[in-house]
């Protein structure tokens, strides 16, 4: 099977390199027959990287470890759920599982556009094919998941071996939502070569209105949706799996996946920017090639080792590979932008620095200052190194958490104040009187509860500041959907329910948008809380108790129990709330057999309160006393109830609305007039 | 089996690849150009329009003064009006050849290697059927 693996992803890589031949050939010679088959052969692509993947995981599942990755990445004990994880658990298979996700984006979108633009899609297969090639590419000559165990045997040759078992798949990734993340990263990270493919086929067609917006704004949200759900799964996973007490450490590859994700943010808002007033037609195609090239940015950082991080698993040497192709992409595209530039000119201009249009526009000039304090501090490190001497380089500085939440707070700060601002702006100019009429009331409360919260305690300044903005955008949202609800109950008889359904589905974008910004606003909550994180450690026998505010954990039994895959030392902690019983924790100190590495299992007791965290950090020099650390982290709940919300409204923003204008065309166009003349008398 | 896989795969996608090669049709479909002149025009009519009922709503929300949604109105209704005449010089008769022709030469192939509103002299993109560049006055290619 390994065969027929390797033979696919062989026959890929030429099958990809024909479908940009074809099609930009078939461009060039205005021949259809060139271009369907350039177009066929990108579905071919995605058959073979298919049937390689596949052949992969049947290997994996039937423990063929004469394979390298196989024997490096599983074991026999291995669940099966988890043998299926590994194959995107390492370096080899993780490439091949991004390879083979672009394929499938690919193949969806030449069956969803081919008909409706026939002149963009051979440049588009072409640009997706580019990367595809890349990637299968790097998959078969650099690091190759079907490469044999060869061992060294005496007299300088090698020969082929075949383990009794494999090395077992990284104790870190045997977690559930392990299983999960990594796709679903991968699917926000390759979803956004679909619009990046459509900007470059329409600069290259020159055919730059806003078709390509519009055709590629559902695949936009899509992978933003995976992007920003992937991160929040990675901080779930950090939370519970590595037993620091967080769940983002703005770690390198952590800042690699929020990085695209801010630059995407922007790049949302500041299309509508361009749909509603044909501005900003530059800005927002250097945001989709800035994302896409951070999202392989992203994937460099993470596979090249250039920088130290929790995600060592998936180091090596193929980071100068990936950086080419950085440089030839955003080289690329950066001059056909330039090229196209007489093509990009803004139909109208900024009338008013308090307008909609302007709010976004700071809003996108935040989101990049974050992205670039982001990126700074976590290449820093590798600038330091590599600057030579005299310039106080050759020493490898690090840039922690206090840096970046020093720079980011602040402005996240700033954004959550925005996002309650920009609704309430009127297009093109608001007015005094109008600020008024909507700010007055959001702001008072904002302001009243902030003195409230001041003399309940909430000392700390950002946490305040960021409660506060929670009010305020909050009371901003709610005032959306009232005001809305109530305007079309007037004219239309629905009750407020019926009203605010409606009004959502029938401006699924605005009004989705609006719940995305509450998933926010619960996203900042959450946040809040770290400030008034406390903890405590101690050495702790049976019987004994650890007191921590209103909580008491009392040590029942410490055992060490034996599993298939891994030996665990187990504590059972009965916890008590104002002396009386809660529940039972159950922390563990696991070692795995095959790769003998401890991990942490951490037990959490959840409340929307507050969570209390308690890590087995080890055992007491006598073996007799367990060291426990308890964190109580205030508020963390809400981070994922947010995330949840602010995922349902991403779903919602992507529906059709219930009812859309009819599409405009030279028959109807009477009819048409009398309606612009209705709406301009 | 091992190579009764890999046959059937190279098999597929070599049929798949070649298929389109050897048909008899080549409709140029590939040649359409989406976006004429007219059709960006259309576009910016449903969006002004799209534009008005929204400033409708939010006023009818009390979100905008009477005095604010009356002058931002008049404003797009100007705006509309001056679209509906672009439309309207396209359509008319002569200039309506002059699309055709458009089409027609696009479906050949002919306009996407120089674009005739494109101006040589300063770049400025004009409506498909000036004659003299509305930017600098240069004499368009297309005319």
């Amino acid at each position: 099977m390994a065969q027929v693996g390797q033979f696919a992803l062989a026959l890929s890589v030429v099958v990809a390199a024909y479908s940009i031949v074809a099609s930009l050939l078939g461009i060039r010679l205005k021949s259809d027959k060139l271009i369907a088959s350039g177009r066929n052969a990108a579905i071919g692509v995605f058959a073979c990287v298919t049937m390689s993947i596949v052949s992969l995981t049947y290997l994996f599942l039937i423990d063929d470890f004469s394979i390298n990755y196989i024997a490096e990445h599983s074991n026999r004990d291995l669940p099966v759920y988890f043998k299926i994880s590994a194959v995107w658990g390492g370096q080899e298979g993780s490439l091949l599982f991004w390879g083979w996700l672009l394929t499938v984006y690919s193949a969806l979108v030449i069956f969803q556009n081919w008909r409706k633009h026939t002149a963009m899609m051979p440049y588009v297969t072409a640009v997706l094919m580019s990367s595809g090639l890349f990637f299968t590419a790097m998959n078969l000559f650099v690091v190759n998941p079907f490469n044999q165990v060869v061992v060294l045997q005496p007299g300088g040759v090698n020969a082929l071996f075949v383990p009794q078992d494999g090395a077992g798949l990284n104790p870190l990734l045997q977690y559930i939502l392990m299983v999960i993340h990594p796709p679903i990263l991968y699917l926000g990270f390759v979803g956004f070569a679909v619009p990046f493919a459509f900007a470059i086929a329409a600069m290259a067609s020159r055919q730059l209105g806003d078709t390509w917006i519009r055709t590629t704004r559902r695949w936009t949200m899509v992978a933003w949706f995976f992007l920003g759900t992937g991160i929040l799964l990675g901080g779930k996973w950090a939370y519970v799996e590595l037993g620091w007490g967080g769940f983002w450490g703005w770690d390198p590859v952590e800042n690699a996946s929020l990085m695209p994700w801010l630059i995407a943010t922007a790049y949302l808002h500041s299309v509508m920017v361009q749909e509603k007033k044909g501005m900003m037609k530059v800005w927002n195609m250097v945001l989709i090639i800035l994302t896409y090239v951070m999202c392989i940015f992203g994937t460099f950082l993470t596979r090249s080792g250039l920088v130290s991080s929790v995600h060592a698993f998936a180091q090596s040497p193929i980071g100068g590979y990936f950086l080419a192709f950085i440089v030839v992409g955003l080289s690329g595209s950066l001059y056909l932008l330039l090229d196209r530039l007489n093509y990009l000119k803004s139909d109208n201009q900024m009338e008013s620095l308090v307008s909609r249009e302007s709010s976004f526009m700071f809003n996108n000039l935040i989101l990049l200052a974050s992205c670039f304090a982001v990126f700074w501090g976590t290449i820093f490190p590798v600038i330091s190194e590599a600057a030579p001497e005299w310039m106080g380089g050759g020493v490898k500085v690090t840039v922690g958490p206090p840096f970046f939440n020093r720079v980011n707070v602040p402005i996240a700060i700033f954004l959550l104040f925005l996002t309650g601002v920009g609704p309430l702006l009127a297009w093109r100019k608001a007015s005094t009187n109008s600020l008024k009429r909507n700010f007055l009331w959001p702001a008072g409360i904002a302001l009243a509860s902030g003195v409230g919260l001041f003399f309940l305690g909430v000392d700390h300044f950002y946490a305040w500041l960021s409660l506060v903005m929670c009010i305020f955008v909050s009371l901003t949202i709610g005032r959306e959907f009232y005001k809305g609800a109530r305007a079309r109950s007037v004219g239309s008889g629905e009750n407020f329910v019926e009203a605010v359904v409606n009004l959502t589905l029938r401006n699924t974008r605005r009004y989705g948008g609006y719940i995305v910004h509450f998933g926010f606003v619960l996203l900042f909550l959450g946040w809040s809380g770290q400030a008034f994180t406390t903890d405590t450690q101690s050495e702790t026998g049976i019987g004994e108790t650890i007191t921590m505010r209103q909580y008491t954990l009392r040590m029942d039994k410490l055992a060490i129990e034996e599993m298939p895959n891994y030996t665990t030392s187990k504590a059972t902690i009965s916890l008590f709330e104002n002396g009386e019983k809660v529940g039972v924790l159950y922390p563990e100190r696991r070692f795995y057999t095959s790769s003998g590495q401890p991990t942490t299992e951490v037990a959490i007791w959840s409340t929307l309160k507050e969570d209390l965290y308690v890590v087995f950090a080890g055992s007491a020099p006598d073996g007799k006393k367990a060291v426990m650390q308890v964190y109580l982290n205030p508020l963390v709940a809400w981070v994922w109830i947010g995330g949840i919300i602010l995922g349902l409204g991403t779903l919602i923003a992507m529906l059709p609305n219930k009812k859309s204008a009819p599409r405009t065309s030279p028959v109807n166009r009477v009819e048409e007039r009398r309606e612009v003349e209705q709406h301009t008398t | 089996m091992i190579y009764l896989f890999c046959g059937l795969l190279g098999g597929a996608v070599l049929a798949a690849i070649c298929v389109p090669l050897f048909s008899k049709d080549d409709t140029l479909e590939s040649a359409i150009i989406e976006e004429t002149e007219w059709d960006l025009l259309q576009r910016k009519k449903e969006i002004i329009l799209g534009n008005i009922q929204d400033l409708d709503f939010e006023h009818k929300c009390g979100k905008l003064s009477d005095e604010d949604h009356q002058k931002i109105r008049s404003e797009m209704a100007e705006e509309a009006s001056l679209v509906l005449k672009e439309i309207d010089n396209i359509e008319s008769s002569q200039d309506l050849d002059a699309l055709i022709r458009r089409e027609v030469s696009a479906r050949k192939g002919g306009v996407r290697e120089v674009d005739p509103a494109l101006c040589p002299s300063c770049g400025e993109k004009n409506i498909v059927t000036s004659k003299f560049c509305a930017e600098c006055g240069a004499k368009l290619i297309g005319q």
